[in-house]
């Protein structure tokens, strides 16, 4: 039988128009626009975000600014105690202004190169340990992805991103416990794409009642070989824990240092720090390869202080027991 | 309702002084709020405690042998009274002896130690990346509500 042309055309112009050819991204590629959007994208919505405690939630609310390139403004609403306090970044610093308190945080900017160094090695850390799958759906009355990244052994979901199809922002995120219970999330209640903003939004300006500034420069991250020059004690620390958590970079914090480990999306931080604080009262005494330890829990947050040839350590995050030893270990 | 103003509003709760919009909110806070709940437990333990001691009855005499005791302590001051000024003369001395050397001591370095709390929230900042990026409120409201184990 002799083949139609006109039949052909219409199966071609059928398959380009279809879901599967109109959005051909792969969830990586998905990722890392979403990712780069941060910045690119401009727009006015109200966030809501919390995160779940001892079984009760915390939240706050906040109407958001985001203009192109590299400026936010978030204002708080609720609760009454954050009500007031603005977040400004404009694309050098941030200023945290706590209204009540009459202070301001100034740290250096979130569209910093090193903080999107630090994004795109948390991304690669994802595709390393995670498995990532998508499926269409809509939120706000608009096209999203929906990007569910997840345990590779047990499957289990970690994270969840629903991602908008045309601007590639990420309108809801959702991060889960061990038990696939939320425990943390943020979801824009509603927002508007390319609005007209004023400049003035995103330039700090002291306010007359300012009583306490605080600038935290030491906010600059040290890649782990070079903060191993400079401090001798965390010489023995390893870039990779586990074969899963990196060592994304070490800061100075008050009374010392700390490294920061995550796994794309998991982390925990080891502080190098003298004196060590006071230890919560449930803090037992245990020990671990050896080496006694004080360890606590609260909520899901798993705390070990220990000191080596009088140096002292603290680590604190999702700790779970390979970790603890591994740590112990390779500080001796 | 936070559990800041529930506990501050407990024990009012518990003696039923609260106008009832404030014992609804406070009844609902309770339902899933273990810590307050916890909390309102030890406030009823306390008062079930408060019942096992007895009742004082006041004697006919009561009156007069406080006003007794109270001139006897008045005597009692005056004697001591230069030695008492002497000896709050001396801690005074001692403790600005004590801010004195503190601060030099400070000169020669920091001595300020942070909270745990402090490095909590170095936690809770970094992890909150995916989620919390550029909300620090929601660090403070983490830290706040852990300050009842942390301090």
């Amino acid at each position: 039988m002799k083949r139609n042309p006109f039949f052909l055309v219409i199966i071609l112009i059928l398959a380009i128009s279809s879901p599967v050819y109109s959005n051909p991204q792969v969830p990586s590629n998905l990722l890392n626009l979403a990712w780069s959007a941060e910045n690119q994208v401009s727009f006015v919505g109200v966030e809501n975000t919390g995160i779940y405690l001892d079984g009760h939630r915390e939240f706050n609310v906040s109407r958001v600014y985001a203009m192109v390139p590299n400026k936010f403004r978030r204002e708080y609403i609720y609760p009454p105690e954050l009500a007031g306090d603005v977040l400004i970044d404009d694309g050098n610093q941030r200023y945290y202004y706590q209204v009540k308190r009459r202070k301001v945080i100034i740290k250096p900017t979130l569209f910093s190169p090193e903080q999107k160094q630090l994004q795109e090695k948390q991304l690669q850390l994802i595709y390393k340990n995670y498995n990532i799958t998508q499926s269409q759906s809509r939120f706000l009355n608009r096209d999203i992805t929906k990007i569910v990244i997840s345990d590779k052994e047990e499957k289990k979901p970690i994270l969840a991103l629903w991602i908008d199809n045309e601007t590639y922002t990420i309108l809801k995120r959702e991060l889960y416990s061990p038990d696939g219970k939320v425990r943390q999330y943020s979801f824009y209640v509603e927002i508007k794409f390319n609005p007209t903003l004023n400049n003035s939004l995103f330039i700090w300006q002291k306010p007359s009642e300012l009583l306490t500034t605080i600038e935290q420069k030491g906010e600059t991250i040290i890649p782990l070989q070079e903060a191993q020059k400079r401090y001798p004690e965390i010489a023995t620390i390893p870039s990779m824990i586990n074969n899963e958590y990196e060592c994304l970079g070490v800061r100075e914090v008050p009374n010392g240092i700390v490294l920061q480990f995550s796994d794309g999306i998991k982390s925990f931080l080891v502080f190098n720090i003298n004196p060590i604080p006071p230890l919560p009262p449930m803090a037992t005494e245990k020990s671990v390869s050896g080496k006694k330890v004080f360890y606590w829990k609260v909520d899901d947050i798993d705390g070990i202080a220990w000191s080596y040839k009088n140096k002292n350590f603290l680590a604190i995050g999702q700790l779970e027991k390979n970790i603890i030893e591994r740590l112990i270990e390779d500080i001796k | 309702m936070r559990c800041d103003e529930v506990r501050r509003l407990l024990s009012a709760y518990y003696d039923k002084e609260l106008p009832p919009e404030k014992i609804e909110a406070i009844r609902e806070h309770l339902s899933y709020c273990t810590s307050c709940s916890k909390n309102l437990d030890s406030i009823k333990k306390i008062h079930s405690l408060m019942d096992y001691f007895p009742t004082l009855e006041v004697g006919p005499y009561f009156e007069s042998q406080i006003f007794q005791k109270l001139e006897e302590e008045k005597r009692k001051g005056k004697r001591f009274n230069l030695g008492l000024k002497l000896a709050l003369g001396f801690g005074i001395g001692i403790l600005v002896l004590f801010f004195a050397i503190n601060n030099i001591w400070n000169l020669s370095g920091d001595t300020s130690n942070p909270s745990l709390n402090t490095y909590v929230k170095e936690y809770v900042d970094f992890t909150g990346t995916h989620i919390s990026k550029n909300n620090p409120g929601l660090a403070i409201t983490v830290s706040n509500a852990l300050g009842d184990y942390i301090k």
